[in-house]
């Protein structure tokens, strides 16, 4: 049996459905990232599984144990919140000892803990700071110990990093990862945003509009998208209506397809890709440097292409010139409707 | 200089608005200290002999205990009732803020003339006849202040991530009360000070509820300056003295309180 296991988790708020239906099972030790747009459910599907929201129906299984009808304190859940919700009455130090002080530790024991964790998140010379003295990326490292100084069976992120700047988030979700692997945590983090939930996770659960749209690893929720929301919200993809797939790739039926901007040629294939036989003919319309990426608007047929051309020197092509595209035949994905 | 001029304007702005607010209280000082004051520009002696009369006065001490007693205890009685209604009003059931916005308007809304023969009529018989003692007044100091409880508590609890917080702490292993004392209440700290310290005030010099409902059964601190008025000016300023300096500490004291980590 898996470590976590969600049946048919169903909530609602007064009659509006936040999400129905919810099925999943997570390994321990796993990095699961909830991935949606805000608004989809990711939070409260979360917030459900700790304990702090009431579900209308399903069970959760955690080690075996149903932890459905629970209170969070029993469920032995640590976690951190987008605003810290860290106690400003209380220094760094006293904050993260919270959690073992209420539980009755030896005061000792709580010390040795507390310093070692405070090592761990890389807060020694802070500690006896109150809250309001330290920074966000320094608060967030706080919410951090807290939630990991107790051990929790599992520990959930509530988008940790959405309220840091670029610098400190990458560094802290590289610090989170690697704490989350040498402790071996089983771990659910909430976000919205599609590159730090590649960069992070194991696997992936998409969302949109309450339910879990497609899950995988990243590699997979990024190069086969199931759907055109999938394929939207995780990358720059092409989506090329039913008339037009039949037309170019021989498709039957009305499926719609989505190619990757990386995948598609101008004038000639790479070297041992596939294409599709038939090349489609259009006009460089925009051209834009994005660093190791050129990215190229092609109007062809009536549609505009966004194609990614490597940065190299050796081929450039010029806004108004007629180009060819050409498709790499493994990488051109069915969506379902 | 303009900018200097400026500042120039500014502070003598200040300076004379200070200065009419101080006068009255000035020449206040000025006569509890005067031996007589009625002929000349300046009294014609110093004399701290208006204090001492008053500090030894029993039935003055006597009023000021009374005052401090039923002030503290409706105070307190507000507080204690007070917080956890708002706690709950802002955790769980936060629809009810509009109602409350409006209730605490209330206690302003009617004169205290009027809303003391109110009192009168429901604690006169009944399920608690209490009309006449101190406890009425006890009762109806409680709902004087609740507007000034109310709205410095819910401006805290506001400031307050309450929520997360909340959640927070319980994830952490603190039940409900727990969260609430250890995680949340010492974030009010300040928010309570200040409540405390404007109720405070008020009631002190509150006059019409306590000659109302009261009177001269209890003689309160304002009922013992309006039943001495005639006795001497002199001494009627030096209770005012008293009185302000005994404001003026608490005001003191509430800042300083309220600055401390």
């Amino acid at each position: 049996m898996s470590y976590v296991v969600v049946t048919n988790l169903t909530k609602a708020f007064d009659n509006t459905p936040v999400f129905a239906n919810i099925n999943f099972t997570i390994e321990k030790g796993e990095f699961i990232t909830l991935l949606g747009p805000s608004g989809c459910g990711k939070s409260t599907l979360l917030r459900c599984i700790a304990g702090l929201n009431s579900v209308n129906d399903g069970r959760i299984m955690v080690e075996g144990e149903d932890i459905t009808d629970l209170p969070p304190q029993k469920r032995g859940i640590g976690m951190v919140f987008q605003a810290y919700a860290l106690f400003p009455n209380m220094t760094a130090r006293e904050n993260i000892a919270f959690g073992l002080k209420i539980k009755g530790m030896d005061p000792a024991e709580i010390d040795q803990k507390v310093k070692s964790v405070i090592e761990l998140v890389e807060l020694q010379g802070r500690e006896d700071h109150l809250i309001d003295e330290l920074s966000g990326g320094q608060r967030q490292r706080v919410a951090l110990a807290r939630a990991l100084v107790t051990r929790p069976r599992i520990l959930f992120l509530d988008e940790p990093l959405s309220a840091l700047d670029a610098k400190i988030r990458k560094r802290l979700r590289y610090m989170i990862r690697q704490i989350q692997k040498e402790m071996g945590l089983t771990t659910i983090f909430v976000t919205h945003d599609q590159e730090e939930a590649m960069v992070m996770s194991d696997r992936i659960f998409l969302m949109n509009k309450g339910e879990i749209v497609q899950s995988g690893s990243p590699d997979e929720v990024y190069t086969r998208p199931v759907n055109e929301f999938a394929a939207g919200f995780m990358g720059n993809y092409n989506i090329i209506d039913a008339a037009r797939s039949r037309d170019y790739f021989g498709f039957n039926g009305s499926v719609k397809t989505a190619v990757r901007p990386e995948a598609i040629f101008i004038n000639h294939p790479a070297e041992g890709v596939e294409c599709t036989p038939r090349a489609v003919s259009g006009v460089i319309t925009f051209k834009q440097l994005l660093g190791n990426v050129m990215r190229y608007a092609v109007k062809a047929d009536g549609q505009d292409f966004s194609v990614d051309v490597l940065n190299s020197h050796a081929e450039q092509y010029a806004e108004g010139q007629k180009v060819q595209l050409y498709f790499t035949k493994s990488e051109i994905n069915e969506l379902r409707a | 200089m303009p900018a200097n001029n400026k500042l120039l304007g500014h502070k003598l702005v200040i300076a004379v608005i200070v200065l009419i607010m101080l006068t009255p209280i000035a020449a206040t000082l000025l006569y509890s200290l005067s031996t007589r004051w009625g002929a000349a520009v300046l009294p014609e002696g110093l004399t701290l002999k208006w204090y001492i009369d008053l500090l030894s006065d029993p039935r003055f001490l006597l009023s000021f205990a009374r005052s401090l007693f039923v002030c503290t205890a409706g105070l307190l009685l507000c507080i204690v009732v007070m917080i956890p209604v708002i706690f709950i009003v802002f955790y769980s059931l936060p629809g009810l803020k509009k109602i409350f916005n409006f209730i605490v308007v209330l206690p302003f809304a009617v004169p205290p003339v009027v809303s003391s023969v109110g009192l009168l009529q429901l604690y006169s018989d009944g399920f608690l006849p209490i009309s006449g003692t101190f406890w009425i007044l006890i009762f109806t100091y409680f709902t004087i202040v609740i507007p000034f409880v109310y709205r410095s508590m819910a401006n805290s609890f506001a400031a307050v991530s309450l929520h997360d917080l909340m959640d927070a702490a319980r994830l952490l292993g603190a039940s409900t009360p727990q969260a609430f004392f250890k995680c949340v209440l010492p974030n009010l700290k300040k928010g309570i000070l200040s409540a405390v310290f404007i109720s405070f005030s008020i009631l002190i010099g509150e006059f019409v509820f306590a000659n109302i409902l009261v009177g001269t059964r209890f003689e309160t601190l304002q009922i013992y300056l309006f039943n001495t008025r005639q006795i001497s000016g002199h001494f009627t300023s030096a209770l005012v003295i008293f009185y302000f300096a005994f404001i003026f500490l608490l005001t003191f004291l509430a800042g300083r309180l309220g600055n401390r980590k």
